[in-house]
């Protein structure tokens, strides 16, 4: 029920059974704070970052449309279009699809993804030009995406077990009451030796991380913003945005267009099929 | 008194047709309905049903009054559904009907024009299963204001066309949970493509009497992309058009895509001209056969004319199955006698032969099955019809010596594998090819392996080693009898893509060498400048590369993309 509350989508909500309404309320109000217990920094980290992941248990499948705005240090931007598609996975790390519509020299082209929890990622990319499916190397996790400040690994699919968590404090972020919690990835190929990153106490949302290069130094802060809830649950950010802090370059990602449960299947993310994505 | 005992033998019959029902389901306990919420958005009304236990479902709509009805399997009710506040809702009622044995049913009557959609939702935090309804109403814009509280919700005008974004159009239909009526006809057809300027400079005399020192030439690619019925059917057009000023064989034209396409399910049927491309190698493309080079347009064999096709696709748990029947047959192009490299005398392409009495309208037919697992991606495929690579026989009658390309009949069958192992792929293509001139087997394998985030740079780096090997030795029509390719790619990973391939492909048995340097930028977001160098070094006249030895050039392309 607390979700409802907090809908942005359905804003007026009644029920058919006030007493049952308000009974729910008390319950929020009883099971609120469930990390209350003596727990070591490790274990609430994972905690609070399983509970964050499940929140976004169900949603089955979902299409967004993406666009980049990359700036250079200079004030120059120039922009990319993207369509991306979802499949949720269940026990094992999500499905994506990744199209480009601009620039136009790479219109068409399309990058497959499985996820995986613990063994390395799949990906697969399409060549409209040659009309080829090329499996390439997901060891590339460092690399950054499309020439912005985005790297890979900040784009893919965040997995409960691509990290090993430390709980750090509470702290307010603009107003809203968050966990921080420092995130060392487990993966060797990562570019980074740790990232904090700021949840909102209130609906587990990525507010905010700061990304650490190999050398320990601060390297990048990302800024989520404009969050969404969709089907009653699921909240996505419209905007995120990622600064470099040792170059002066920044990338806004703005995702428009969410949609949920829109009938995509496991045979539409098969390399098989991946030609035939328009 | 009679019509009391009708009305007990029906009650009867009733009874016992409840009784036969339940037992089919007497280890499923009934779903209790034990709430019904209503939501609203500026653009919908949501039901939600509060379930005791997962349910299957089954949405439907009636006509005259417009109803929608949801029937739950095993369903019973526990609450009084007059009691669900409707005010300022499209949902005019809600009746229930548990007539039929072993199923609930909700009548919902709505306004005309009302559409619906149902899924399911599991049990998350304190709330359990549910079926959530979502009731649109069918004009452009609805407001729904919502009378009853006291909080003024910000109403939105919502289009159904915002809603239906790009993204949409890529997945199938929604199936499960829609209205039975056929989603919208949606053409969202656009057009794209782009125009090039390219100039090859060559750095030689040329050897043979008519070739020309350079060449200017302009491409057009436009490209025509339409789907509708939710992406399931689609239609493409693609044709192309060049322009040379030195040779009047590169200035052609061809349908690369002329296609319609159906996609249901697991299958996709195609009829038309498509492009297809199979294999994993770098340095050369042994297994991809579907398609003829378009060798006008440039020696390293990657640009196919159009093939007309019909084909059906099936992909399952066991791979993906690809079947071609290939009604008509396209000679390969060759440079004209004004044009840099080929051969001498020019191929004559207007006498073609063929050992099919059939010529060019044999029939071929091609299957491949390919599949991944792990870090394997694995194609096999057979290929039987007419081969895409003729031999060039000297022919002497009329007194002038002409080459004529001969197409003969071939039963090619063909493996190739890629295993990706981290930063390194390793990839094998593997032929065999039954003739009526001589059966062989070729192969070409190797590996590329990157560095990634070279020098601290962003830049990526790949090193690429192929070797090939052909049975027929000294008559291998692509001269890669036991060749070794070694090459350097350079991906700067900037904001404008720059790429740079470089490598050698040396021949073991002559020692000749063919050089290729390819780079490209992006200038902006429609402009490309592409070029690419190519040279031989130490051919001799046994030596396929013979004939362009005095044909090293520096080709330079700007693209336009629309």
């Amino acid at each position: 029920m607390k979700n409802i509350f907090r809908s942005l989508a359905y804003r007026d909500f009644r029920s058919a059974n006030a007493i049952r309404l308000s009974t729910l309320i008390l319950s929020i109000v009883l099971t609120q704070g469930p990390l209350v217990q003596a727990e070591s920094a490790a274990e609430k980290g994972l905690a609070i970052a399983t509970e964050a992941d499940s929140r976004d248990n169900g949603f089955g499948d979902s299409t967004a449309d993406l666009a980049m705005l990359i700036e250079n240090s200079a004030g120059e931007l120039s922009r990319r279009e993207m369509r991306q598609m979802s499949l949720e996975v269940p026990a094992d790390g999500d499905k994506n699809i990744m199209v480009f519509d601009r620039p136009r020299d790479l219109k068409g082209t399309a990058i497959l993804t499985f996820t995986h929890k613990t063994t390395p990622d799949e990906q697969w990319l399409y060549l409209p030009a040659l009309k080829r499916v090329k499996r390439i190397s997901s060891a590339d996790k460092s690399g950054p995406f499309m020439g912005s400040e985005f790297a890979y690994e900040d784009l893919s699919s965040q997995e409960v077990e691509k990290y090993a968590y430390r709980y750090l404090r509470d702290e307010s972020l603009e107003g809203e009451l968050c966990f921080v919690v420092e995130r060392t990835p487990t993966d060797e190929n990562s570019g980074y030796t740790k990232q904090i990153a700021w949840l909102d106490k209130k609906d587990y949302r990525l507010q905010r991380v700061d990304y650490y290069d190999r050398k320990n130094t601060l390297l990048k802060t990302m800024l989520a913003a404009d969050y969404q809830q969709y089907l009653d649950q699921y909240w996505r950010a419209q905007e995120l945005r990622m600064t470099n802090h040792q170059t002066g370059k920044s990338t806004t990602l703005k995702y428009q267009n969410f949609q949920f449960r829109t009938g995509l299947k496991d045979s539409n993310f098969n390399p098989g099929a991946l030609s035939r994505i328009r | 008194m009679k019509r009391t005992a009708l009305s007990i033998a029906v009650f009867l019959s009733a009874m016992s047709y409840e009784q036969r029902a339940l037992s089919n389901i007497t280890d499923i306990d009934p779903i209790q309905v034990q709430d019904i919420r209503v939501g609203l958005s500026p653009d919908n009304t949501r039901l939600v049903f509060d379930l005791s236990g997962p349910v299957t479902y089954r949405l439907s709509t009636l006509e005259n009054p417009t109803r929608v009805v949801v029937e739950l399997a095993g369903g019973q009710s526990s609450i009084d559904s007059s009691s669900v506040p409707l005010s300022g809702t499209p949902i005019r009622g809600i009746l229930i009907n548990s007539q039929v044995p072993g199923s609930l049913r909700y009548l919902i009557n709505v306004d005309p024009g009302t559409d619906a959609q149902a899924f399911v939702l599991k049990p998350h935090e304190n709330r359990g299963h549910r079926l959530v309804l979502d009731l649109h109403s069918g004009e452009g814009e609805t407001l729904v204001a919502y009378s009853g509280g006291n909080r003024a919700a910000p109403l939105q005008h919502a289009t159904r066309g915002q809603r239906a974004g790009k993204a949409s159009r890529t997945g199938p239909p929604t199936t499960a949970a829609t209205s039975p009526s056929e989603p919208p006809v949606e053409y969202t057809g656009e057009w794209s493509g782009y125009v090039s300027l390219d100039s090859r400079l060559f750095f030689q005399s040329p050897q043979f009497s008519n070739q020309k020192d350079q060449d200017f030439s302009l491409a057009f690619r436009p490209e025509y992309y339409v789907d509708w019925a939710g992406g399931s059917q689609q239609f493409g057009f693609s044709p192309f058009f060049r322009y040379d000023t030195a040779d009047d064989h590169r200035t052609h034209a061809d349908i690369r895509e002329l296609y319609w396409r159906l996609e249901h399910e697991r299958w996709a049927f195609k009829m038309g001209v498509d492009v297809v491309f199979w294999g994993v190698t770098e340095s050369q493309h042994l297994v991809d056969i579907i398609n003829q080079t378009d060798l006008v347009e440039n020696i390293d064999g990657e640009e196919k004319l159009g093939q007309p096709m019909l084909n059906l696709d099936y992909l399952n748990d066991w791979g993906n199955w690809q079947l071609y029947v290939l009604p008509y047959f396209r000679d390969r192009t060759f440079p004209g006698k004004h044009g840099r490299l080929r051969t001498e005398p020019a191929v004559d392409t207007r006498h073609p032969e063929y050992e099919s009495g059939s010529k060019e309208k044999h029939v071929d037919f091609a299957l491949r099955w390919s599949h991944y697992v792990g870090d394997w991606d694995i194609g096999l495929a057979h290929f039987s019809g007419t081969s895409r690579e003729p031999y060039l026989i000297r022919d002497a009658t009329g007194g002038q010596l002409k080459l004529l390309p001969l197409y003969l009949q071939i039963e090619q069958t063909s493996l190739d594998v890629q295993a990706t192992k981290g930063a390194w792929l390793w990839k094998l293509e593997a032929i065999y090819n039954r003739n009526t001139l001589m059966d062989y087997y070729a192969y070409v394998s190797g590996f590329e392996r990157t560095s990634f985030g070279v020098a601290d740079t962003p830049a990526d780096l790949g090193v690429l080693l192929e070797y090939h090997y052909d049975e027929r030795g000294d008559e291998a029509i692509n001269g890669l009898q036991s060749d070794i390719y070694v090459g350097l790619r350079l991906a700067a990973n900037d904001i404008d893509s720059t790429m740079a391939l470089a490598g050698i492909l040396y021949d073991t048995d002559t020692q000749s060498v063919f050089g290729n340097i390819e780079a490209s930028r992006r200038l902006g977001d429609y402009w490309s400048l592409g070029m690419e160098l190519r040279f031989t070094t130490n051919t001799d006249d046994k030596d396929n590369l013979y004939f362009i030895e005095d044909d090293d050039y520096l080709g330079i392309e700007l693209t336009r993309y629309f």
